[in-house]
């Protein structure tokens, strides 16, 4: 099995314009699609923070007087 | 229990010069709690003669004031319970994501100054809520009723229902189709080189596969190069996407300054399963692409590639001129000899074509919207205006009615606005007809006008929901509860976003949940001039 794994990695090695292309195409696709997918992730998780510093877990709007409240 | 933390606000009216805008009025202390995160120039106001003005950065349309100079505010105070006039002095601008009331403007005054028109009344109030949020906020909103305050709107905010957050989720899924395309591209290169070192080799596996060489001996050739190659770029990407997922995100924010605070604020998170499962999907995708070639290898017939001697072309049809046979032949045969090539040659064409044709609809569409807008048919109404109030009651809704009734025709409403109450559907207007005539706001296409347990729908959430006259309508009210309506009418009117379920006063009060009289935001007034 070893042996498979060497001579594949000699082809690898002695192959270098294949094996940089591969590496590269693999590296933009990878990086940018993951990229896209947690940008898209925060976004959704800062609107919900946004939301939770400013208004907490329920936000309500009218009149409340203070002996109320305190 | 529950943690609360109680705040002043109220609406009031500001000129500045020639404009005059309706805008939210906050007071120094209660502004860097409840707009975080935020970027301020200047300084917030240090007497009651000062003020700051705030502008979201998702701003919607609405005429606003200017960052410098002088503002005129007239603001009723219910201590004095008269209209007060003050001219203050802007010291200071402030922009941020947070917004009140959907208007894009906020005046930050000092606090003594909303303290002389509010009194010991606070206006907004942050629920923390421990454990079950919806059940929690039912309780508090229980509780505030109970005690006689009015409750004029509320929003719970869970993660996966905040409706602003799935909106933006919604349009950062537009990522999807470059997504999709950046990762297909990653087998191409395995598939089509590795395919072409088998033509090349045809020989060799035919003579391979004489001398006994088997699948195994085929994919350490033909297959393992390619997922060696992929593997480390696969976690070489692995090791980057981190450090350029979060570049990426924080230069995405616009507004630099806001951008670092909204960074500093909330941070950014590398989500380890994303990570793991874009690699999965890359590495499955390598995979395919590595198995193509020795797929081909596999299929190599020894005796055949061996006895090989180069091309060859079979007769064509007899009815093509013997010149045009072999080109015929080639334009042919190549295609389909190669068809995964021609399979992605068709998605991507197929994917760029109907790009084109969906922003084609769209703009039709837009444009036929946009000439219904003017068409009184679907806008019947001349004006529109909506009455601010901080706890406006059916006091103020007559005393409205008395004013407009002879001036002109009108259409009295108070309407809530719901996220994620009609399934697939962002926001909804729960809009209630509390006076005049509903045709001029709600003209409609087909049906009448709602009773207890009924509604109009719009066409627009017809269309979407394809509810007809006579269905049930599921409506979920901010708390989570079902109502079921019936539709006994579609309108055709194009305003509140297109998206609102016009109800009768009873049913509003007990989608609200409110079992006292009706108390609302705000009192909007449609009006056909004479």
């Amino acid at each position: 099995m070893s042996s498979l794994l060497r001579s594949s990695l000699r082809m690898v090695l002695g192959r270098r314009l294949e094996t940089l292309a591969v590496i590269l195409v693999t590296l933009v696709a990878v990086v940018g699609s993951t990229s896209l997918a947690m940008v898209s992730e925060n976004y959704s998780r800062v609107t919900y923070e946004l939301y939770k510093a400013s208004g907490g877990d329920l936000l309500v709007t009218g009149s409340f007087p203070a002996e109320v409240v305190d | 229990m529950e943690e609360v933390r109680a705040f002043r606000f109220t609406f009031a009216a500001a000129r500045q010069g020639e404009e005059l805008v309706t805008l939210p009025v906050l007071g120094h202390e209660s502004f860097p709690q409840v707009f975080k995160p935020h970027v301020l120039r200047g300084s917030l106001p240090r007497n009651k003669g000062e003020a700051v003005l705030y502008e979201t950065q998702w701003a919607p349309e609405a005429p606003r004031l200017s960052y410098a100079g002088e503002v005129t505010l007239f603001a009723y105070s219910y201590v004095k319970d008269r209209v007060m006039r003050e001219e203050l002095r802007l010291v200071g601008n402030a922009s941020g994501l947070y917004q009140i009331g959907g208007l894009p403007q906020v005046l930050v005054v000092h606090e003594s100054l909303l303290e002389e028109m509010m009194g010991d009344v606070y206006s907004y109030l942050a629920v923390d809520v421990k454990g079950d949020v919806r059940g929690g906020a039912e309780r508090v909103l229980k509780w505030l009723e109970g005690r006689g305050t009015r409750v004029a709107w509320y929003f719970v905010n869970t993660p996966e229902e905040n409706a602003v957050a799935r909106i933006v989720a919604g349009i950062t899924s537009l990522f999807a189709l470059p997504t999709l395309v950046l990762l297909l591209s990653v087998p191409l290169i395995s598939a089509s080189v590795g395919s072409a070192f088998v033509a090349r080799d045809f020989k060799l596996i035919g003579v391979m596969k004489a001398l006994g060489a088997g699948p195994l001996e085929l994919f350490q050739q033909y297959s393992l190069p390619w997922l060696i190659r992929g593997g480390a770029g696969m976690l070489l990407a692995l090791l980057l996407a981190p450090g350029f997922g979060e570049n990426f995100y924080r230069s995405s924010i616009q507004d630099e300054e806001l951008g670092r605070a909204i960074y500093e604020s909330f941070g950014f998170r590398a989500s380890a399963e994303t990570l793991v499962s874009y690699a999965a999907l890359a590495f499955l995708l390598i995979l395919l692409g590595a198995l193509v070639p020795f797929l081909l290898a596999m299929r190599v017939k020894p005796v055949e590639a061996i006895t090989f001697t180069g091309l060859y072309a079979e007769r064509s049809a007899a009815f093509v001129p013997p010149t045009f046979r072999p080109v015929l032949l080639y334009f042919l045969r190549e295609p389909l000899a190669r068809y995964w090539k021609l399979l992605v040659l068709a998605l991507l064409l197929g994917t760029l074509m109907s790009l084109a044709a969906s922003a084609a609809m769209i703009g039709k569409g837009a444009e036929e919207l946009a000439a219904r807008a003017k068409d009184s048919e679907y806008m019947p109404m001349d004006a529109y205006v909506i009455l601010n109030a901080l706890s406006p009651d059916e006091k103020l809704q007559q005393k409205v009615e008395e004013i407009l009734r002879p001036l002109a025709q009108y259409h009295l409403t108070v309407a809530s606005r719901f996220s994620g109450a009609i399934e697939g559907v962002g926001f909804v207007q729960l809009v209630a007809s509390v006076g005049g005539d509903p045709s001029l706001e709600f003209p409609l296409q087909e049906g009448r006008y709602p009773g207890k347990g009924e509604a109009v729908i719009s066409l627009n959430v017809a269309k979407l929901k394809g509810l007809e006259v006579g269905d049930t309508l599921k409506f979920r009210d901010g708390l989570g509860r079902e109502h079921s309506l019936k539709v006994v009418g579609i309108s055709k009117a194009l305003h509140l976003d297109g998206s609102y379920v016009l109800v009768s006063q009873d049913q509003y009060l007990e989608i609200r949940g409110a079992s006292r009289s009706l108390t609302f935001g705000a009192l909007s007034a449609a009006l056909a001039l004479p």
